[in-house]
């Protein structure tokens, strides 16, 4: 890898991570928000409703994430539904990192003591008001650790964003190696996907922190 | 004894575990009286507690009614007996994301809608009352079983209820903690509030309680005021269980 | 093109799917065997070695790991560099769960055995491993359902699996409602039958009672 080369390919370098960065930053947000419904919903323990909840926690985590993106950028701009490839990519990754972290959430909150439950229904508070004010807080909590170690995982989906002609890190880096041969560039693009795994985990250290309940 | 306004009663209420395998409630007939405490104790799995549950909806009856102030309990009335008779627990149940004051907050908050400096008023007054003026910033980890269920009563009294039930308050406290708790139900019994008390503190009995019931197959097979509970029980059962305790 | 003759073109696909994902697993396991046991043991440089190679595959997309890999070694064909990565990609994974499974048998059992004058392989191979067979299943199901979704990545160097030739049908046929929803169905079956082995196994284990549902309380 020369000098010039290099200087060439920089500018597209940054504009991946860029493009990394905000689209990781925003599925994350996004698929976490999603998923919290969803767990809530379950929460709820309505026959009807948990049904239906667990019908989609079975379809988006046993479907491959790229084949919901390509069906996604494919398939709906055939039935009127055209989105910019951005937007495709994120949803598909907050439908299937949904499902996920809604099932990690609602795993948590099994866990969470029945007592500390009977509690909140003895001092006369709604249904939805449970849900909402204890169990949900309680089990969200606990599943902060597990929630941080997904965040790192929906990062790496970004990766597939390469695949919907977006120039994401990941395509920063065939740019490279498709012009040169030259392998270095992925090279440096999974350095700084170690980088960003490296400091996501510590955030999530710092969050886990002061989200933990002692019990 | 004066006359009391009957607050909870139950009509042949019936009860069982794993389909009909286990009788905790058979064609239960009982009124608990407005004003008074109301010890209830027998032996473990007796279904002391579920019978208190079943006052708050915690548990479903198979047959018969409850009546609370009147009022059918249902699943539809579940909400608003709850906003009407507190509950302390044997594990206090305390919520661990919540301070102290948090705790005491939460329900009148939440469920009576009331305003919030009214319930921190009253919050603080109660937690005054059990004693833990200065705890009130503390999270239920940073207190002593002993602590977590006096704020776990001052819980309760925030709500300013009609009952307050006592599910084995002082059966899951350290031996040296048991005395604060007591206390403090010694002195709400004082005040003449309603309160049905399951627990295995005779003394408490003794010294509280207006009246005393002693749980087996499914009923109450004796009920007395404490000297005639304690000194000329009828049951040889009854009899058997005082000997047995106040041996240990 | 008939619904029919689409689904028996994609079907020659599977065959590499079917292939590369039963390889995947048995080598998956073998090394995340391996991993677990030592990263267990904690031998001392091994023990940074192994972590630093945990934090890169958990770092690393499994398409770049597969494109690195592709581009930067010779491999003879595309098959064998998809086998490769996926292996050292989820091999970091599976390792880390039997690592899992190795710490949750109680610390007694190694003492035990040492008292019984055992070595400390002979204790693995006859009580831990027989120990952490069965709950380590459902774990295991878990990533491999993940294994499984990443085989999809594989036709991007050149693997014609059942992506590459449901790609190659859209191209023809401009269908890819029917192409995709048909491919997402296969792997959707395959994994559901994982996960419905995960949950066969995790009932037999867990004898726990069922935790009350908040309907119960209304």
């Amino acid at each position: 890898m020369n000098a010039v080369q290099f200087a060439g390919w920089l500018p597209s370098l940054l504009e991946g991570l860029k493009i990394t960065l905000c689209a990781s930053m925003i599925a994350i947000v996004t698929s976490i928000i999603w998923g919290s419904i969803v767990a809530i919903l379950v929460a709820y323990d309505y026959k009807v409703l948990t049904f239906f909840m667990r019908i989609y926690i079975s379809i988006f985590r046993n479907t491959p994430l790229l084949v919901i993106m390509f069906f996604c950028f494919y398939g709906l701009p055939l039935v009127n539904l055209e989105m910019p490839a951005l937007v495709c990519g994120i949803l598909s990754i907050t439908l299937n990192e949904g499902a996920f972290v809604a099932e990690l959430i609602r795993g948590s909150i099994k866990n969470v003591p029945a007592g500390e439950i009977e509690a909140a229904c003895s001092l006369g508070l709604k249904r939805g008001k449970v849900v909402r004010k204890v169990i949900f807080p309680l089990g969200f909590r606990n599943a902060v650790p597990m929630l941080t170690g997904q965040a790192s995982v929906m990062v790496k989906d970004t990766s597939l964003f390469a695949l919907i002609m977006i120039v994401d890190l990941n395509r920063a880096g065939s740019i490279y190696y498709d012009k040169y041969l030259n392998s270095i560039s992925i090279w440096i693009v999974a350095a700084i996907y170690i980088l960003i795994f490296l400091a996501l985990t510590q955030a999530g250290r710092l969050i886990e922190k002061k989200m933990m309940v002692r019990r | 004894m004066e006359d009391r306004n009957t607050l909870v009663e139950f009509k042949d209420v019936c009860k069982t575990y794993k389909n009909g395998e286990i009788v905790i409630l058979d064609h239960f007939n009982f009124d608990f009286l407005q004003g008074e405490t109301h010890v209830i104790c027998g032996r473990s799995g007796a279904g002391k507690s579920t019978l208190i549950r079943c006052i708050n909806y915690l548990e479903k009856i198979d047959s018969g009614e409850i009546l609370v102030e009147g009022n059918t309990v249902n699943r539809h009335t579940a909400t608003s007996v709850r906003k009407r008779i507190a509950m302390v627990f044997q594990n206090f149940n305390l919520f661990p994301n919540m301070t102290a004051l948090e705790n005491v907050t939460f329900g009148p908050i939440e469920s009576l809608h009331k305003s919030k400096k009214e319930v921190v008023e009253s919050g603080k007054m109660f937690l005054e009352k059990v004693g833990l003026a200065d705890r009130m910033d503390s999270k239920p980890s940073q207190l002593s079983g002993g602590q977590q269920q006096r704020v776990a009563i001052a819980r309760a009294l925030n709500m300013f209820p009609d009952m307050i039930l006592f599910d084995e308050p002082t059966s899951a406290l350290d031996p040296e903690m048991v005395g604060e708790v007591i206390d403090i139900m010694e002195e709400l019994a004082d005040e003449k509030r309603s309160m049905i008390v399951v627990t295995h503190e005779m003394g408490f009995a003794r010294e509280a309680a207006h009246r005393i019931s002693f749980m087996e197959n499914g009923t109450f097979i004796e009920t007395a005021d404490p000297n005639e509970f304690f000194n000329h029980p009828k049951h040889e059962s009854v009899a058997r269980f005082i000997r047995q305790i106040q041996t240990v | 093109m008939s619904l029919g003759k689409m689904i028996s073109f994609m079907l020659s696909g599977i065959g590499i799917t079917f292939k590369l994902v039963p390889i995947c697993i048995i080598t998956t396991f073998c090394i995340g065997m391996i991993l677990g046991i030592f990263l267990f043991r904690r031998f001392p440089v091994l023990k940074q070695v192994l972590g630093i190679y945990k934090v890169v595959m958990r770092g690393i997309p499994a398409m770049v790991v597969l494109k690195i890999l592709y581009y930067s070694a010779d491999f003879s064909s595309a098959f064998l560099a998809a086998v490769v990565s996926l292996t050292l990609y989820h091999s970091a994974y599976i390792g880390e769960i039997i690592r899992g499974c190795f710490e949750s048998v109680p610390k007694g059992q190694m003492m035990a055995g040492q008292s019984l004058g055992l070595g400390y392989w002979k204790i693995m191979w006859k009580v831990y491993i027989p120990q952490i067979l069965k709950p380590m299943i459902p774990m295991l199901c878990g990533q491999y359902i993940l294994l499984v979704k990443d085989t999809t990545l594989v036709y991007i160097v050149g693997v014609p699996d059942l992506m590459w030739k449901g790609r190659q049908l859209m191209a023809l046929t401009f269908n890819p409602i029917t192409g995709y929803l048909l491919i997402g169905v296969f792997y959707y079956i395959l994994c559901a039958l994982i996960e419905l082995l995960a949950r066969t196994v995790e009932k037999r284990i867990v004898k726990k009672q069922a935790t009350r549902g908040l309907s119960t309380y209304y």
